[in-house]
């Protein structure tokens, strides 16, 4: 179990997890559109109040891109051996706790307890907030922080094989990467739309 | 089945070979002579090395056989010839 869902990429072949990883990507474009949810970043989630079908996945598209782009390059300066597709592995696969998340937004429920905490941010109303919706809102933030917790552990197990990583180097190298491929994937999205 | 020793308990340097014998007419050898390199790979690294042979010397195929993703088969053989060079490179 701890093989499935952390270190995936140490087991399953090429072909299974190309398959398994633009299955969760299409699958969770198809969520955020559902429940208006939008990927803008690479490590961004956030409640819209509507979304259109193909933001979603130009959304993930762009993210996808944007991760494998620096994750190659970092990837390829540490080990001149790795793949292309299993980068594009690692980055699609990985993506797959983020698609869980907007679950939670069944009916609105995070968007709806978020307007109503907004309503009453001033410190005058601040005892006005409804506890149950300031409830869900710690509840959903806590179980998006553990989605990314999972979500970056993947990706890293994923560049780790790709590459055979190993020392304090790569770390570092992924963590660069990373926040590159978040200010350009921010950037791109903006000017798409 | 019993594990070749190839470093020493008390010091931990590589052991060498010193006496040999023959089991049917009990002939001894005696001298100095250092274990070949694959010897002195440990038997995980050694029986990694006698399934790549029994696979043609095909990654891909042991990956199957093994039950392992292709990287993270040749990622075990890229450590295995690093310790092999290491090897190496002591006995100069």
């Amino acid at each position: 179990m701890k093989i499935l869902l952390f270190k995936p990429f140490e087991k399953y072949s090429e072909k299974t997890l190309l398959l398994v990883g633009i299955f969760f990507t299409l699958l969770g474009s198809f969520f955020a559109y559902v429940f208006n949810i939008r990927f803008d970043g690479v490590i961004d989630v956030h409640i819209v109040p509507t979304s259109l079908p193909y933001q979603a996945l130009l959304d993930n598209l762009v993210n996808i891109f944007c991760l494998v782009l620096f994750l190659y390059i970092s990837s390829k300066y540490i080990n001149k051996k790795t793949r292309l597709i299993d980068i594009v592995n690692a980055a699609l696969v990985a993506r797959a706790p983020f698609y869980l998340l907007p679950f939670f937004n069944i009916n609105g429920v995070i968007q709806k307890a978020t307007n109503n905490v907004i309503q009453f941010a001033n410190p005058e109303l601040i005892s006005q907030i409804s506890s149950s919706n300031l409830c869900i809102l710690i509840v959903f933030g806590i179980i998006a922080i553990l989605f990314l917790v999972w979500y970056i552990s993947l990706l890293f197990n994923g560049i780790k094989v790709a590459s055979n990583a190993k020392g304090k180097t790569p770390i570092i190298l992924f963590i660069i990467s990373l926040l590159l491929a978040e200010v350009l994937s921010k950037f791109l999205i903006f000017q798409l739309y | 089945m019993k594990k070749l020793p190839v470093y020493c308990p008390s010091c931990e340097k590589s052991l060498i070979l010193s006496q040999l014998s023959c089991s049917s007419c009990e002939t001894v050898i005696s001298g100095n002579y250092s274990l070949p390199i694959l010897l002195q790979l440990s038997s995980e690294d050694q029986n990694f090395i006698f399934e790549f042979i029994l696979s043609s010397g095909s990654l891909k195929k042991m990956a199957i056989k093994i039950g392992k993703s292709y990287p993270t088969v040749r990622n075990k053989l890229d450590d295995i010839i690093e310790r092999i060079n290491l090897l190496k490179k002591n006995r100069l």
